[in-house]
């Protein structure tokens, strides 16, 4: 079983590659990205549990990125410098980032502190809730898999992250903003038909009733509920 | 009893890259209506429509009625339908997918919309907002009580000048 998922950010190939085997060695799956918003893309196609983010880069500069990315997850996210002064600390940390490592480091040294990150990094979703069940909906996190009745339903790649987000935060009203930051990306938040239709469309596959749902509410003005059965 | 329009043309509109058509699984797909209103407001609806298309594995479906006055007969529109398929055209220059069109002969628009929209459909209806709701706002909150999921997309290029460009 993988330890974690860590994308590596650096404009360097060589540090992407040392990283990416290090890495690797210690049971971590790995990602990479040559900049900032390559970083962005990457974050909006997979869910990672940790960001090495390299703080000079060309383009979107890794301070810049941190901030971008900070605004729509939580990801842990450890800041990969050659500067050592004191503002540099500083200016990373308030960007967001959990914490920061000086160029160059050891490799035990680095692992220790990504170990340390994803001890404090909010539970995961791929290293949380693993099956959920709705009603006569049955939900394979780790599969990607629904069934409803034991008959398989396809849901798309949109329709799946956004029933993910919802399981991973039950209970709570999630306002549109927040799902649509979430799901969509860091440019999205005004689209909230978009997430009407969508939400009607997951209704229509997993409730029994997509008229009357007992699973997606809808908070009028607010955004979205999901309610767990009590059993769960 | 006599229907007030009429299918003149049913085709699709292809561009320079089609996608591909996802394989068939028997189960009934998502229709996306988009309602031609002029072609700036049109393409922003088809935008929108495409965005939600592809998260949506649903197509798109675009509904053009042409208005028929009620001296000329039902068959035999004031404007040439050559007229409307150039629309299509320029449409059809700026769009990278495949979407199906059917333009529809009719007295009176919101009499089709009734007719040919199925309850409960995903209508989106391109346009600009303004303070005082434009002849598309009101089209989309009509909709929206006439039970369907009305989405009006906002036009970013002003009605009209796309076709004088």
């Amino acid at each position: 079983m993988s330890a974690g998922r860590v994308l590596i950010v650096d404009d360097d190939p060589q540090i992407r590659r040392v990283l990416k085997i290090a890495l690797a060695g210690e049971g971590y799956e790995t990602g990479e990205a040559r900049s900032g918003e390559e970083a962005e893309e990457r974050l909006r196609e997979m869910r990672y549990d940790l960001m090495l983010l390299d703080m000079n880069m060309p383009g979107m500069g890794g301070l810049a990125t941190c901030k971008s990315v900070r605004e729509s997850s939580d990801i842990g996210i450890i800041m990969l410098t050659v500067r050592d002064r004191e503002e540099d600390k500083v200016a990373a940390l308030d960007a967001g980032a959990d914490d920061f490592i000086t160029k160059p480091f050891s490799t035990p040294e680095l692992l220790a502190r990504i170990r340390a990150a994803l001890r404090r990094a909010p539970m995961a979703p791929d290293s949380g809730v693993q099956q959920c069940a709705l009603g006569d909906a049955h939900i394979d996190f780790q599969e990607r898999k629904v069934t409803v009745h034991g008959k398989e339903i396809r849901l798309t790649p949109k329709e799946f992250d956004l029933l993910r987000y919802l399981v991973l935060h039950p209970n709570r009203a999630i306002p549109h903003r927040e799902l649509l930051r979430a799901v969509w990306g860091p440019d999205y938040g005004e689209e909230v038909e978009y997430l009407r239709v969508f939400i009607k469309q997951l209704r229509r596959k997993i409730e029994a009733k997509p008229d009357d749902p007992a699973y997606i509410l809808t908070e009028p003005w607010v955004g979205y509920r999901l309610r767990l059965p009590e059993s769960l | 009893m006599a229907y007030d329009f009429l299918l003149a043309y049913r085709g699709k509109l292809s561009a320079g890259a089609i996608r591909p058509e996802p394989p068939e699984d028997g189960e009934r797909k998502l229709e996306l209506i988009v309602l031609f209103t002029g072609v700036a407001n049109t393409l922003k609806a088809l935008d929108t429509a495409m965005c939600m298309a592809e998260g949506l594995n649903a197509r798109v479906r675009l509904v053009v009625p042409q208005t028929v006055p009620y001296p000329l007969p039902l068959a035999s529109p004031p404007v040439l339908l050559e007229f409307t398929e150039d629309c299509f055209r320029k449409i059809a220059e700026v769009q990278s997918v495949e979407t199906a069109v059917e333009i529809f002969l009719c007295r009176d628009s919101y009499t089709l919309w009734q007719e040919v929209l199925l309850p409960h459909s995903t209508v989106i209806v391109g346009g600009s907002k303004r303070w005082w709701p434009t002849k598309e706002q009101r089209l989309a909150r009509r909709l929206q009580k006439m039970g369907h999921e009305a989405i009006f997309a906002t036009a970013a290029i002003p009605e009209g000048k796309f076709l004088h460009a």
